[in-house]
C-alpha cells in the first residue's frame, strides 16, 4: 500500500509534466486523501502520558 | 517580485526537499536504519509539499500551487507531530538515531512548519502575475527548472522501489528490521 502511494505521487508528477495540470491536481488530492486514510489506519494506539 | 525570482526561490525550495529526502536515504542505506510506516508517510508529506512548488516550476507561479504545498505540509506536520508525541515522555526512547540532537521526525516537523511560514511569505510578496506571463513561462521553461523537476521525479520513483522492497504489497511493519525482498 505504501509503495502504491509513492507510485500515485509519481503518476501525479508525470501527468503534471505532460501538461494535464487539472488531472494532476485531481490525482494529487486523491493521493493525499489516501495518505490521510492510511495514516489514520496506522494510528491505532491512543496517545497518553502515564506519570 | 519578478516572476523569474519567484521561480528561483521555488527551485531552491524543491531542491531543499530533495536534499531532505536524499538525507533520509542516507540514514536508510548508509546507517542501516529502516523507515517505519510513519517515516514513510512523512516522506510522502515531503513530496506533497514539493509538488506545489513543482507546479510553479512547470506552469508558472500561482497561489493555488502554494495552497497545494500548504496542504501537503499540514499532512506531513500531522504525521511528524504524531511520531513526536509517541516518544515525548522522557525515557521512552525514540525511533532511529538522533541527528544533531533531534530525531528525524522532529526535524521533519520543523521543516513542515517553516515551509508553511515561508509559503505564507511568498503568498504575500509574490503571486500577482498576469496569466499571460505564466503562459509565456510555461512555453519556455528554464532548463534548471526542468532538471529540478526531474530530480524529484527520480527520487519519487526510487521511493516506489525501495518501499516495495521493504514492505511489498502488504502493510509495512511498525518496526522494520529487514527488507521483504
Amino acid at each position: 500500500m505504501m509503495a502504491g502511494l509513492f507510485l500515485l505521487f509519481l503518476i501525479t508528477m508525470v501527468i503534471a509534466w505532460y501538461g494535464k495540470k487539472r488531472a494532476s491536481i485531481a490525482v494529487f488530492f486523491v493521493t493525499l486523501l489516501l495518505c490521510a486514510l492510511w495514516f489514520l489506519h496506522h494510528i491505532s494506539d491512543p496517545i497518553n502520558i502515564n506519570l | 517580485m519578478k516572476h523569474i525570482t519567484a521561480v528561483y526561490i521555488n527551485s531552491a525550495a524543491v531542491l531543499g526537499v530533495s536534499f531532505v529526502l536524499l538525507g533520509a536515504y542516507y540514514i536508510q542505506f548508509a546507517e542501516g536504519e529502516f523507515p517505519c510506516p510513519l517515516c514513510l508517510l512523512q516522506r510522502l508529506g515531503m513530496l506533497a509539499l514539493a509538488f506545489g512548488a513543482m507546479l510553479n516550476l512547470r506552469y508558472g507561479i500561482s497561489s493555488a500551487h502554494y495552497g497545494i504545498s500548504i496542504l501537503g505540509a499540514i499532512f506531513g506536520a500531522s504525521v511528524s507531530a504524531r511520531q513526536i508525541l509517541l516518544h515525548i515522555v522522557p525515557g521512552t526512547g525514540g525511533y532511529g538515531s538522533p541527528v544533531l540532537g533531534m530525531h528525524l521526525y522532529t526535524w521533519a516537523f520543523i521543516v513542515f512548519v517553516v515551509s508553511i511560514f515561508l509559503i505564507g511569505l511568498m503568498l504575500v510578496i509574490g503571486t500577482d502575475y498576469e496569466a499571460s506571463e505564466r503562459s509565456e513561462y510555461s512555453k519556455r521553461i528554464p532548463q534548471f527548472a526542468k532538471i529540478i523537476f526531474f530530480i524529484v521525479l527520480i527520487i519519487t520513483a526510487a521511493n516506489v522501489v525501495t518501499t516495495f522492497l521493504e514492505c511489498g504489497l502488504t502493510q509495512c511493519p511498525d518496526n522494520p528490521t529487514s527488507y521483504k525482498y
